[in-house]
């Protein structure tokens, strides 16, 4: 039910820019199944891009708890890694692409190009970390 | 190693607290008894964690190319992709030596 709502939304909005409904369908079977690969280039091998989606992005704010920071803090006297912060960023990394390739998924793209990270902080103690990209479909080159 | 030295030290100041607000002496007593709950309840129920890594995951899960060390425990993962709702999934993968055995 869901499926068929979510194929019908597909092709009634590309029925309004003008494309044939079958060729929409192609695209949306095509597109059913395939997961979304993520590069930092601007293009891939073999492949070619036959729209462009937009802007697509997961943002994500994290912190560590006081006991972690607490650890972190014990931690840095002696020096060293770290590992409390390598895993919040770790942790962020994962959330903040998980974000992104959601919204792409939901934009109906296969793939996002020229994803970069971005990252700041807040409060001293939180993290914040940015992915983004541009949202792509692609298909094989000709 | 270190976060049960922590659980630990601030239990012990918890327990002063409660022993010195027992015994009268009730400023100091208090402060160490807040110091060490707070503490304790950071430490202990500290939710840092976003996502476990899974053992394995079902039929609706594709496997992507996308494999990473996980810096944690230095273990690889593999990240899994649902086309429906596209939702990632991370899961322990194998060594590439146990995938790709030497001929």
């Amino acid at each position: 039910m869901r499926l068929a709502l979510v194929a019908r939304q597909i092709f009634e909005v590309d029925s309004r820019q003008g494309r044939p409904a079958q060729v929409a369908y192609d695209d949306w079977l095509q597109l059913w199944g395939s997961t979304v690969l993520v590069v930092t280039t601007e293009n891939v091998p073999g492949q070619r891009v036959r729209e462009v989606k937009g802007q697509v992005f997961g943002v994500v704010v994290r912190s560590r708890g006081l006991g972690g920071n607490i650890m972190a803090g014990l931690r840095s006297i002696v020096g060293g890694e770290i590992t409390e912060y390598t895993q919040l960023l770790e942790e962020a990394r994962r959330h903040a692409v998980d974000r992104m390739v959601r919204n792409a998924s939901l934009m109906h793209a296969n793939a996002i190009v020229m994803m970069r990270f971005d990252s700041a902080e807040i409060g001293q103690t939180m993290s914040e970390i940015v992915a983004y990209g541009t949202a792509v479909v692609l298909e094989p080159a000709a | 190693m270190l976060r049960n030295v922590v659980i630990a030290v601030s239990a012990i100041l918890t327990c002063v607290g409660i022993g010195l607000i027992a015994s009268g002496v009730y400023t100091p007593g208090w402060q160490a008894l807040v110091t060490g709950v707070i503490v304790l309840i950071g430490t202990l129920f500290e939710r840092w964690r976003y996502r476990r890594i899974e053992v394995a995951s079902n039929g609706r899960w594709q496997r992507t190319d996308e494999q990473f060390i996980d810096p944690t425990t230095g273990d690889p993962v593999e990240v899994m992709f649902d086309p429906r709702t596209g939702e990632r999934r991370y899961v322990a993968g194998k060594s590439r030596a146990a995938k790709d055995p030497a001929p």
